[in-house]
């Protein structure tokens, strides 16, 4: 699916084809839509993480998918991140979070992506709507 | 993305530069993991010019820093900005990987 733009005074929206590519797109489409908003390095690096683990997460994981988007607001609570595919259903969410560690050899490799995303974020939820997953995340900008 | 890889009188040196995102991680773990995990020496890993990490970037350098204590060797990390180190802490890397503000202090924490 070529890749699709839209943004202005309803935000920032990408449909982008499912690949790595598509998450240097993302970032670079959401941080020219939020420039104005002069958030500051901190609050975009956050932003940046958050999207990039979640996009990295359909892109990577995601099975039987096809069509991804990206939304984005700049709202007085913080940023809200909405990133739907039409995959097999999946709630990355659900996922138990690593086990706490205190050596190398305890340290968990998986599942880093959705630990950082949880402590980034406000708020987070997933829900499956007529066929797509869809992730909603809130990064705080105060 | 690049990887450099030196050796300093026996503690091996490898400096990142650039984005440790998904795509980058991808290109560069294979060298960096191949530049200083055959050498088995104590590792000292600049991030002053990383500027950006995530998940997979936190992974590569938590599996060096696993393989390299398996040879009876430490990796410590020095120079990263305030924004890869609020990562570093929220994934709690820095609880086992020892993150120096400098060279000398890294060199110092691996010999000593």
């Amino acid at each position: 699916m070529p890749s699709t733009a839209a943004s202005g005074a309803d935000g920032f929206l990408r449909n982008l084809p499912v690949d790595l590519a598509s998450i240097e797109e993302a970032r670079q489409g959401l941080a020219a839509y939020l420039l104005p908003f002069q958030l500051g390095e901190r609050v975009m690096n956050r932003i940046e993480v958050v999207l990039e683990e979640l996009v990295s997460n359909v892109v990577r994981h995601a099975s039987a998918v096809d069509e991804l988007s990206i939304a984005a607001e700049c709202l007085d609570d913080g940023v809200h991140l909405t990133i739907a595919d039409n995959g097999t259903a999946f709630d990355p969410l659900g996922a138990a979070a690593p086990t706490p560690f205190s050596t190398l050899e305890e340290a968990e490799l998986g599942g880093l992506g959705i630990l950082l995303v949880k402590r980034l974020t406000r708020s987070l939820d997933y829900e499956r709507i007529g066929g797509v997953n869809r992730i909603r995340a809130v990064v705080a900008t105060q | 993305m690049s990887v450099v890889i030196t050796d300093l009188s026996g503690v091996t040196k490898a400096e990142l530069a650039g984005r440790l995102d998904t795509s980058n991680v991808n290109r560069v773990e294979s060298s960096f993991l191949a530049g200083i995990v055959p050498k088995g020496q104590h590792t000292v890993v600049d991030l002053s010019q990383v500027t950006f990490i995530a998940s997979l970037g936190i992974r590569m350098l938590l599996s060096a820093a696993r393989v390299l204590s398996r040879q009876g060797a430490r990796l410590v990390m020095y120079g990263a900005s305030p924004g890869i180190m609020e990562i570093i802490e929220t994934t709690a890397l820095s609880d086992i990987i020892p993150v120096l503000p400098s060279e000398a202090a890294a060199i110092a924490a691996v010999s000593g």
